[in-house]
């Protein structure tokens, strides 16, 4: 009832104030329009002009390598674990060195929501969204992305972090913040 | 009874409980990882501290540690317990490496669990870490020291509850080191259990290593098949491939553990020849063409020759529904058979030894540990049921007097007495310790001492090595040591119970000899390989030949599968699920695990990776289950059984077969046994006893001779070559010693054996174990005995 009644009131104050106050509005648009016409327009023509997104705009995802060049992923699967859509599937394999690696790394672009839930879960940094978000593809089995259209030369965001170097297959005890190996075959301190 | 309260709720609890327990009977787990209800309590982790409040005690203590007692008032979460559940975990982790992600464990690890329950996420200690060197410990187990805690569950398990010294503990302190003296395989058949009771990735599973994480694999409960004691496992599949078996808790049958046959025997289900897809004369066809061959074929026999001219055989591996099934289409079609056993001598021996254990009071692996005398006649229980040797130890630790009487080097994690009598010698032990209580005390010392203070007797028994007249002597010798002796039955195959229920008169070699005559005309193989340990290949080859038709509906790449007219594949246990009776009548069932197919890893493509195509289903046909194909067989030939799904068949078996379906799963059949006529007891004329012959004994071993597991890539590496054992006394005359390498002759071909010499080994036998059967390819006929001029130095 009350909403009613203020509407009502408001139709009397317009029909006292008359003409007049449309006309000012009128006016008001017209200026505006006016003066847009003289500005340098601000639109960019996409795709002529491509606008250079932020750092972590989540985009295409890749896989990055560490400093020394070498493949970050380990296979852990906890992107896999994390990912809202199960777009991600993997192969753990051991490589000569003993180290972890995927044998094959599958993302489903075709599904992925870009949510960036496995960039956050990864613990060696090697899964990264890039800012890239441009991925039209006519066949959706072009969407499949393996290991060799995601693995990437460079570091991504993070330049110095290496995993393998706190708990990798390095020799036990010569890495970064270890003691010496224990020799079981001695009580001596 | 002790009564106590903890966290509000009052128990009351068995005299000698833990408090660890009591509150576990609640609902309430207390956090643990140096805790095993199996291995007991150490204190070593000091992670199961709670407040007691009240009562005899109090203050902060481990539960793990303290005997419930009356009037014990128990805080769980009394803030200070808390906080010193939480001081424990970061002193654990000071020294962990981290790594979960290339760990194994991460996703089931206990240490992860309780670390991430209490709140740690951040080292503050900011000194270096210890580390330690890590060991090759074989095919099995992978070591990295570096993860652990010092919980002290694998040495107890290893040399305590199972007996072997090989593995320990080295070092003092934090410096304790877990592992070998040296680098080298694990010599326990045990040792896979290492792994599921490391509570953290110290001790990870090899053959599965990185294959699959926890949250992925389809698990479900299932059954060991790879001997008669029916253990309980759990089974991870992962990209339609088998992963990893885990022994489930079954305090009736198997308890916390299993063996490393039955852990690691599982690969034949991802067998790379394993039949995949039906095929007619070797060639790949659909499962409608198959199957409509197959009827072809079967009609076309039974108009020829009449229906008695189709041989069935089956055997011990195949599941109730498969045998109930084949039972019942049997009877409908008036086809010979089915046969579940090699020859009639297996078949009687089998329902002798289910007769005389189900009339004496069967036992199980529980009697085992409970019982204060254990007498083994005829069985070495590593190499046929490895599990029972656990059992047997459990006894033996409580004060058990253990005897055997078997010819072969029996080895057991224990002392014990054995006497190496064979044949007419165990007879006549046997029949004197029937008549008199002493009379074993001549073979067994000890025996009477041990007769006398005894409670509850166990005899193990099993019928490969005894004949059919000491079986029978051995249920009279029991029968004399009255009602505290029960008999634990080992059988060869995990549903040899139900078969010898099941069984009418034919066995594999009847049909064998009809086939010779002209009467049998096609046979039907449903999961039996008549090849597999079979000492008479010529002939079986000889009369496969002559077949019009041979049917084989199988899972294994075995050797008539290979010969087959037309093969229908079937699903394994892991894919159909199935019923089994286990040694003591204990109807159980496995769950299906997974839908099965080719495994991914071996459909790979290209640059290693799975293949781009879209598909409705998986990869190699869903594989039916036996019964299923049985089924349909008939239905095709006019002679449905009016089952539709395994329900049906519980139904139609409880009616049938009310001595083997009384019993909801878990419960022992109420079967006793019989079907055992004297006329088919007769006994083989004992050949030639001149002094230069001795006579051969084939027997099977841990990780060789199990049809399944001989399947099984993983075991490769620790499967033994072939063995010949001697009489020490015999040998050294011939001047053979242990370790020389020999040639058997038979036939016309040439067996290596490594020698093994033992002075239990009885005089004039010759023992020999096949190990590899790949060498005993080309052997035509396995002689009964073997004289010294056919055996030569390599």
């Amino acid at each position: 009832m009350g909403e009613k009644r203020e509407g009502r009131s408001r139709d009397e104050a317009e029909r006292r104030e008359g003409g007049l106050h449309v006309l000012g509005a009128i006016w008001g648009g017209f200026a505006t329009t006016l003066k847009h016409l003289f500005r340098r327009p601000i639109t960019q023509q996409y795709p002529e002009v491509r606008r250079s997104l932020p750092e972590r705009a989540r985009g295409r995802i890749i896989l990055t390598r560490d400093p020394k060049g070498d493949e970050r992923c380990v296979a852990c699967e906890l992107c896999s674990a994390v990912c809202p859509v199960s777009c991600i599937s993997m192969q753990a394999a051991q490589r000569e060195d003993g180290r972890r690696y995927a044998l094959w790394f599958r993302i489903n672009f075709a599904r992925c929501i870009f949510c960036g839930l496995c960039e956050e879960a990864c613990p060696t940094l090697a899964i990264q969204l890039t800012p890239d978000f441009e991925m039209i593809k006519a066949d959706p089995l072009d969407l499949l992305y393996e290991k060799e259209d995601l693995l990437v030369d460079h570091c991504g965001k993070n330049t110095y972090y290496d995993y393998q170097e706190h708990c990798g297959t390095g020799e036990k005890g010569m890495r970064p913040g270890e003691l010496p190996p224990v020799d079981p075959k001695t009580n001596l301190p | 009874m002790p009564r106590l309260t903890i966290d509000g709720q009052v128990i009351e609890v068995p005299p000698g409980t833990k408090v660890i327990d009591a509150a576990e009977a609640l609902g309430i787990v207390i956090p643990r990882l140096c805790y095993h209800p199996a291995l007991g309590p150490a204190g070593a982790c000091r992670l199961c501290a709670v407040s007691f409040l009240d009562g005899p005690v109090k203050g902060v203590l481990m539960s793990c540690s303290i005997e419930a007692r009356d009037g014990m008032v128990v805080s769980t979460e009394h803030p200070e317990a808390v906080s010193f559940r939480k001081q424990v975990i970061e002193w654990l982790m000071m020294n962990h490496p981290h790594d979960c992600p290339v760990c194994d464990e991460g996703g089931h690890c206990l240490l992860q669990e309780v670390t991430v329950a209490s709140g740690h996420c951040r080292r503050r200690y900011p000194g270096p870490k210890r580390t330690f060197v890590d060991q090759d410990l074989g095919p099995f187990v992978q070591q990295e020291m570096n993860r652990c805690i010092h919980c002290w569950r694998c040495r107890r398990f290893y040399q305590d509850y199972a007996g072997y010294r090989d593995f320990g503990a080295l070092g003092i302190g934090w410096r304790t080191y877990f592992g070998r003296a040296t680098s080298g395989v694990l010599e326990s058949p045990f040792s896979g259990n290492l792994v599921d009771i490391c509570p953290t990735g110290a001790l990870t599973d090899k053959p599965s290593r990185f294959m699959a994480r926890r949250w992925d694999v389809e698990r479900a409960p299932s059954l060991c098949i790879h001997c008669s004691l029916g253990c309980n496992v759990t089974v991870s599949a992962h990209l339609r491939e088998i992963v990893q078996v885990e022994a489930r808790y079954n305090g009736d049958v198997n308890g916390h553990f299993i063996c490393d046959r039955g852990r690691y025997g599982f690969d034949y289900a991802n067998h790379p020849l394993r039949p995949r897809s039906p095929a007619v004369m070797g060639e790949e066809t659909s499962w409608s063409k198959a199957i409509a061959q197959a009827v072809a074929g079967i009609e076309e026999v039974t108009r020829a020759h009449g229906p008695k001219a189709i041989g069935v055989v089956s055997s011990e591996r195949a599941s109730l529904e498969a045998m109930v099934t084949l039972s019942l289409l049997c009877e409908e079609t008036g086809w010979e058979g089915p046969a579940f056993f090699q020859d009639e001598e297996t078949l009687v021996k089998n329902r002798l030894l289910a007769q005389v254990a189900l009339s004496h009071g069967i036992a199980g692996l529980r009697e085992v540990e409970k019982a204060d005398l254990i007498l083994i006649v005829g069985t070495d229980p590593i190499c046929e049921a490895p599990l029972l040797a656990l059992a047997i130890r459990q006894a033996w630790r409580r004060g058990a007097w253990v005897g055997a009487l078997d010819p072969r080097p029996i080895e057991l994690p224990l002392t014990f007495e054995q006497s190496g009598l064979w044949d007419e010698e165990l007879k006549k032990a046997l029949l004197k310790g029937a008549q008199r209580e002493e009379g074993l005390e001549e073979v067994l010392p000890g025996w009477k001492e041990a007769l006398d203070r005894s409670r509850e007797i166990v005899v193990i028994l099993g019928p490969t090595v005894v004949d059919i007249s000491s079986l029978r002597r051995c249920g009279e010798f029991v029968s004399k040591l009255g009602k505290k002796a029960r008999i634990f039955p080992v059988f060869r195959g995990p549903n040899s119970l139900a078969a010898s229920a099941l069984s009418r008169e034919s066995t594999f070699r009847s049909l064998a000899r009809k086939i010779r005559e002209g009467k049998i005309k096609a046979l039907l193989l449903v999961e039996a390989d008549p090849f597999h340990g079979t000492k008479m290949r010529g002939e079986l080859e000889a009369s496969i030949r002559s077949l019009e038709l041979t049917i084989v509906i199988d899972y294994l790449p075995s050797e008539v599968v290979k010969r087959a007219h037309i093969l229908i594949p079937s699903a394994t246990i892991y894919e159909g699920g199935g019923s089994f009776i286990n040694q003591e009548g204990r109807l159980q069932r496995a769950s299906p695990v997974h839908r099965g197919g080719i495994p991914l890893r071996r459909n790979l493509q290209g640059n290693l990776r799975p293949p781009r195509t879209f598909a409705k289903g998986p990869p190699g046909e869903t594989a039916k289950s036996s019964w299923q194909v049985l089924l349909e067989l008939g239905e095709r030939i006019g002679k449905g059984l009016g089952i539709e799904d395994k329900e049906d068949i519980w139904k139609v078996a409880r009616e049938r077969f009310p001595f083997l379906w009384q019993v909801e799963p878990g419960g022992r059949i109420s079967w006793e046994g019989g079907g055992v006529q004297e006329e088919a007891m007769e006994e083989e004329e004992d050949p030639s006893q001149s002094s230069q012959e001795m006579r051969v004994l084939l027997v099977t071993s841990t990780f060789a001779g199990e049809e399944l597991s001989q399947y099984s890539s993983k075991l490769d590496p620790v499967r033994n070559e072939a063995r010949a054992f001697f009489n020490e006394e015999v040998a050294s005359q011939r001047g053979l010693r242990r370790g020389d390498r020999i040639w058997i002759r038979m036939g016309d071909v040439r067996v290596p054996f490594s020698v093994k010499t033992s002075p239990k080994v009885p005089s004039k036998l010759l023992i020999l174990d096949p190990g590899n059967e790949g060498l005993w390819r080309e052997v035509r006929e396995v002689s009964k005995t073997i004289g010294w001029t056919e055996i030569e130095r390599a």
